[in-house]
């Protein structure tokens, strides 16, 4: 008696041969998964496709070798066709992959059409009229211990090996394999680089599946007729359920997973010692405050340390006061809850930046160009939220937002501001910056500002020695100047609305997202019998032009006139000139026909 | 041409015509399937609907199918409204039925009724809530996926029963008698521990169902009233946005694979106390049901919605008891699955007509054209 003879290697070799249908459906299920399909319907497939496979060994004719290569085919087909429901449902239906799984193991399962097909065909407790052997295809098989053990199976088992390569190599290193791997990762990028995402997800589910049926032409040798209970799936232990799931798990874990193709792409980042630490952009808080400072790049220690700053600064959350860091300094964050409380604070500290919707402090902030010590969240402070009519004034709280004054009351009353309103960043900025923040800030291009100047906006600015207006175009003193004093807060803009046909317009390289490369308001002011205009970005603060009304053909040439524009990185002065100059006509043909 | 475009608005009465229009298709198809198999569909149809919910024990046998599904379906519906795949109700519930029955053996029958009840089903809905907790733990400090860590406990846990009942003398096993020496089993629940019914008219209506239709309405008011109930939504949708407003994810997730578990335990329990009265650790007992897996069906199908949930676990509870019904020699089992799984593709594919517009023919074409 040989080595070969023992129970150890016995063992081993029908460990290859019980693995091998576990390898089919695994393979199987590492497609689905590469392209991103969680398959929990492997089950119904191949119990399907054991059905059928066995159905073709019983019934088709010729030569041994001729029924079990139509048989593989059979089973594979009928795999192919449960994948294609499967994916008929996921990717083209876009149900729910885990419910469409299940559902198809209910579907095609041991109580449902494996069952009936195995029953209906004839297939139950009959014995297999064609089974596999062992070939010896390598000469190998006396070899002790591993003869038996790798080279003498029967040509299933080799053929799930030689699957194995097919499948690394289509993954690793052919384009289809690759563009599988893509739309898996990352579906929205496949798309834009023109790949079908729901081609190759459905490609993939077919074929996939069709392999892993396969596996159970193997039953035949070891038990040669089908078992009745394996179909109803109620066998103990490591039954096919539990087969299924281990597929799931090993394609998931087992297949380098290590190197995705995203985390080849990123580039570690490298921070120079003593560089600044960057405050992450995303890392806002929903007052617009960033809560938790996050470092770049693998420096463990700097992060540790901020994020214990920033573990100390979430448990003092419900304080008015937080500690932030940026730019590798500690920052302080005050949240005062009333007006009287703001302006106490920024008494005390006039070096206190006023933050609002953030839309453009926390730009500042990101890019590392302000490095206050002291941020006033003034988002919890009531007084400055909405508008209100005092008098046949309107008075526009600081913390009104572009989106509040897109619609309702402040609409109808200064449609220009509205329409100004409208073309302010997205709905996201729009929704968190605010007139007050566009005061603040006060750069040439605010949008919120010409509609304003041409109303005759007057700022209120309050300080805890007390309150005073002043006209717009005195608070204006120069590119992102006011003129407020260090421990004043703009607390509103008041506007008496003329009612008159207005108009707001801009020029940017596109529709929508854009910093005005120039900007125009209009108002004909019939009451006054004048004609107002106003204009941005074509100087150092935002410009005003009045004139009566009979005049308003003019308008054209007194715009350009006296705007004062510069050459920057938006444009040209001569084409800021010239844009103006065409805006103010269409606005004139706009609010005066 | 077909073309298949977003809906900028979904109608409201499209999303309760669109499932029963699913059904109908579904009906449909089933016809053909049965014609071709050589059955009566009118036939097959009236004896579904007989069997189901034509009379009050039609409706007893339909509720205690129900019943399991129901929770099942709650504690999927919990999770998955989080964008947390729990697949392991199913193990959950056999460790809540093993902590349920374990508490009903160890406390004996000599307490109050009540007192039993509120033991079964605290100690049933810890076990499920300890053993959701584990994928939980994972996925929110480890970051496993929890779709696979609670599929594999369901084996853990069905293997964990079977152990304690089969292979080994644990306290649960019954050993009184020659014949449960022979064919193990727990030790079963005494007459008066078990759980009480309501009884209006005919019908029979298990303690369990009425316990899960109140789990469906406090479910129901934690996800529309209360501010977890919001995280909840808002971790769901965006993981990224909920954390930027602060919410912390990490809690979240443990709390609601916590009462997702805890759900699927309360199943275990009202399945040991209303209906079988032993852990039914045999291979044809809870573990042959599939009551995990077809309550995440239920709870897809009710979009998450408790009330929905309810609903459709009966519905569903009411084809497996036609299905039972239906199957024998003239009525093959395997087209009794093949019919349920019709109508799950049929309302599943359903959804897409309600957040999708389907365009055929030449308005296809113009559409196709006119959005470059």
């Amino acid at each position: 008696m040989g080595v070969n003879d023992g129970i150890v290697v016995e063992v081993l070799a029908q460990a290859v041969l019980y693995g091998t249908p576990i390898l089919f459906a695994a393979l199987g299920e590492l497609l689905a998964e590469r392209s991103g399909v969680l398959n929990l319907g492997v089950e119904g497939m191949m119990l399907v496709g054991a059905a059928m496979g066995f159905w073709g060994v019983q019934q088709a004719p010729g030569p041994e070798w001729l029924v079990l290569l139509l048989a593989v085919g059979t089973a594979a087909l009928a795999g192919l066709v449960m994948s294609s429901i499967f994916a008929f449902l996921t990717v083209t239906l876009r149900a729910s992959q885990i419910v469409s799984g299940l559902a198809l193991t209910i579907f095609a399962g041991g109580l449902g059409l494996a069952s009936y097909l195995g029953n209906d065909l004839g297939l139950a407790n009959v014995p297999a009229k064609h089974q596999f052997s062992e070939i010896d295809v390598f000469g190998l098989a006396d070899l002790p211990v591993v003869g038996p053990i790798l080279f003498h199976q029967n040509a299933l088992v080799y053929a799930s090996w030689a699957l194995v390569v097919l499948i690394a190599f289509y993954l690793g290193r052919t384009r289809p394999g690759l563009n599988v791997r893509a739309v898996g990762e990352n579906p929205g990028a496949a798309d834009a680089m023109g790949i079908s995402v729901a081609r190759t997800g459905s490609a993939r589910a077919r074929r996939r599946c069709a392999r892993r049926d396969r596996r159970r032409l193997l039953q035949p040798r070891d038990h040669p007729r089908l078992d009745r209970r394996r179909l109803s799936g109620r066998r103990r232990g490591l039954d096919c359920h539990c087969a299924r799931d281990l597929l799931v798990l090993a394609a998931r874990a087992l297949p380098g997973r290590r190197v995705s193709l995203r985390s080849a792409l990123r580039r570690p980042a490298v921070r120079a010692p003593g560089a600044p630490v960057r405050v992450d952009s995303d890392v806002l808080s929903h007052s617009g405050v960033p809560q938790r400072a996050a470092v770049p790049g693998h420096d463990r220690r700097a992060r540790g340390r901020l994020d214990r700053v920033g573990a100390a600064a979430a448990r003092r959350t419900r304080r008015a006061r937080n500690t932030v860091c940026a730019g590798g300094a500690l920052m302080e964050v005050l949240s005062p809850k009333s007006l009287e409380e703001a302006l106490r604070i920024k008494a005390e500290h006039p070096e206190a930046v006023a933050i609002q919707g953030g839309t453009d402090v926390m730009v500042e902030l990101n890019f590392d160009r302000r490095r206050p010590e002291v941020l006033l969240n003034l988002n919890e402070v009531g007084e400055l939220r909405g508008c209100s009519r005092e008098n046949g004034r309107l008075r526009l709280g600081s913390g009104l937002t572009y989106a509040e004054a897109m619609a309702g009351g402040v609409a109808e009353a200064l449609p220009a501001l509205a329409e100004a309103s409208r073309t302010v960043g997205s709905p996201q900025i729009r929704a968190r910056g605010t007139i007050g923040g566009n005061l603040g800030t006060a750069s040439p291009a605010g949008d919120a500002l010409p509609p304003l100047l041409v109303e005759g906006a007057e700022v209120e600015l309050a300080s805890v020695r007390g309150v005073r207006t002043v006209p717009l175009g005195e608070f204006l003193v120069g590119p992102k100047r006011n003129a407020s004093e260090p421990d004043e807060l703009i607390t509103a803009a008041w506007v008496a609305p003329s009612g008159g046909p207005q108009t707001f317009m801009k020029v940017g390289p596109r529709n929508a997202m854009v910093i005005a490369v120039c900007s125009l308001a209009v108002v004909a002011d019939r009451e006054r019998g004048e004609l107002r205009a106003a204009f941005g970005s074509a100087g150092p603060v935002v410009g005003l032009v009045s004139f009566p009304l009979v005049d308003s053909g003019s308008l054209p040439d007194r715009v350009a006139e006296a705007a004062r524009p510069i050459d920057d990185v938006r444009g040209t002065a001569a084409y800021r000139r010239h844009a103006l100059r065409v805006l103010a006509a269409r606005a004139l043909e706009r609010i005066l026909t | 041409m077909i073309a298949i475009e977003r809906r900028l608005k979904q109608p409201r009465w499209l999303s309760y015509a669109v499932p029963f229009l699913s059904v109908a298709v579904a009906f449909g198809l089933i016809a053909l399937v049965l014609v071709s198999t050589g059955h009566d569909p009118w036939h097959t149809y009236r004896r579904i609907f007989t069997a189901a919910f034509d009379g009050a024990a039609a409706w007893n046998d339909t509720l205690t199918l129900a019943t399991p599904l129901v929770f099942t379906g709650l504690a999927a519906a919990v999770a998955f409204r989080m964008q947390l795949f729990n697949i392991g109700a199913e193990g959950q519930l056999y460790i809540g039925a093993l902590c349920a029955s374990g508490a009903a053996i160890w406390l004996g029958p000599h307490h109050a009724l009540v007192f039993t009840i509120l033991a079964m089903c605290v100690c049933g809905a810890a076990g499920g809530a300890l053993w959701a907790l584990i994928s939980g733990a994972l996925k929110a400090f480890a970051r496993t996926s929890e779709i696979l860590t609670s599929l594999m406990l369901n084996y853990v846990a069905g293997l964990l029963i079977t152990y304690l009942i089969f292979d080994s003398a644990s306290p649960w096993r019954d050993v009184s008698t020659i014949q449960t020496q022979t064919f193990p089993q727990s030790i079963a629940l005494r007459p008066s521990q078990f759980w009480p019914t309501a009884s209006p008219g005919n019908l029979v209506v298990p303690f369990g169902f009425l316990l899960a239709v109140g789990i469906a309405v406090g479910l129901y008011v934690l996800f529309r009233l209360t501010r977890f109930g919001f995280e909840m939504n808002v971790i769901g949708d965006s993981t990224r946005a909920a954390r930027y407003a602060g919410m912390r994810a990490r809690r979240k997730i443990l709390a609601v694979m916590g009462i997702s578990g805890a759900v699927a335990g309360l199943g275990g329990a009202s399945q040991v106390g209303d209906f079988s009265h032993v852990l039914d650790a045999s291979p044809q007992g809870l573990q042959a049901a599939n009551y995990g897996y077809t309550g995440i069906v239920v709870a897809a199908l009710g979009r998450y919605n408790p009330f929905a949930v309810v609903l459709v676990g009966v519905l569903l509870g009411g084809l497996q008891n036609a299905g039972f019904f239906l199957q024998g020699a003239d009525f093959p089992s395997g087209l009794v699955g093949v019919m349920q799984g019709i109508i799950l593709f049929c309302t599943l594919g359903g959804e897409l007509l309600i957040r999708y517009r389907v365009r055929f023919g030449r308005r296809a074409a113009a559409a196709a054209e006119a959005t470059p």
